[in-house]
């Protein structure tokens, strides 16, 4: 299991667009992979579930990667999150 | 395994538009989902389908639906409508809340948004493709808000996904 821990920097934090595009990133890794704010945890793989934590600007979350390839897994979804998940 | 359809009526009345024609990249491209859209001429939206309201932001311009057979259905309230944080838009209901089909959930203020919004384009569509067996559109060029159905999705047994 490994988790990491990242501040949403998208103006309008994660809205549909952004996390449409987090989720797709997901859905490429078999491993499960949640998504944390607060003491709200959802399925990274779920738009509606990733738009019901009703992430800010820089708020933090923490992604929690557990099975094949997390390793892997948490580092693209960090890379998209430091890229601005298309909104760069 | 039980498969049986789900209905999603339209939530606003309106003409329709295919996914492709709507002004949104990742809409268009239907990396959100698949469904259909609707350019809206009614100013209160209704739920498309019945279940829990997983998500409704404060902003008040989209609004996702689990129903009991875990089919995630989201409606977005025109383009880049976020941005307005809340302008046009008044909720009313809470996330958390169960809804039934037809259910009021936002009423907009449609002259406000026709000056502040690029697009008033709404999309409906199915963010979790992996419970589609198959989706049928039964829409026609125009539909009422509550009345008319969208499309239709053969949902797939849900055993073993998260």
């Amino acid at each position: 299991m490994m988790e990491e821990t990242v501040t949403i920097r998208n103006p309008s934090g994660l809205h549909a667009r952004p996390a449409a595009l987090l989720v797709q990133e997901a859905n490429r890794h078999p491993c499960e992979i949640r998504i944390r704010k607060g003491d709200k945890e959802v399925d990274a793989k779920s738009i509606l579930g990733v738009m019901s934590l009703a992430v800010c600007k820089d708020e933090t979350v923490t992604l929690r990667a557990e099975g094949a390839g997390e390793q892997e897994a948490l580092r693209a979804l960090l890379a998209l999150i430091a890229g601005g998940l298309g909104e760069a | 395994m039980a498969t049986h359809w789900v209905v999603v009526v339209a939530p606003l009345s309106g003409r329709t538009l295919e996914l492709a024609d709507v002004p949104d990249p990742v809409f268009a491209q239907k990396m959100v989902g698949d469904g259909l859209a609707v350019d809206p001429c009614s100013d209160v939206l209704v739920a498309p389908v019945s279940g829990a309201l997983t998500n409704l932001p404060k902003t008040g311009h989209a609004a996702g639906i689990t129903t009991d057979d875990g089919l995630e259905v989201l409606v977005h309230v025109g383009m880049d409508t976020v941005e307005l944080k809340g302008e046009g838009f008044t909720p009313l209901a809470h996330p958390g809340d169960r809804v039934l089909a037809g259910q009021p959930l936002i009423r907009i203020d449609l002259e406000r948004l026709r000056q502040r919004a690029r697009s008033l384009v709404t999309p409906v569509v199915v963010t979790n493709p992996a419970r589609v067996e198959r989706m049928e559109i039964v829409a026609g060029e125009k539909v009422a808000a509550g009345r008319d159905a969208l499309f239709r999705i053969l949902v797939r047994d849900g055993a073993g996904d998260g």
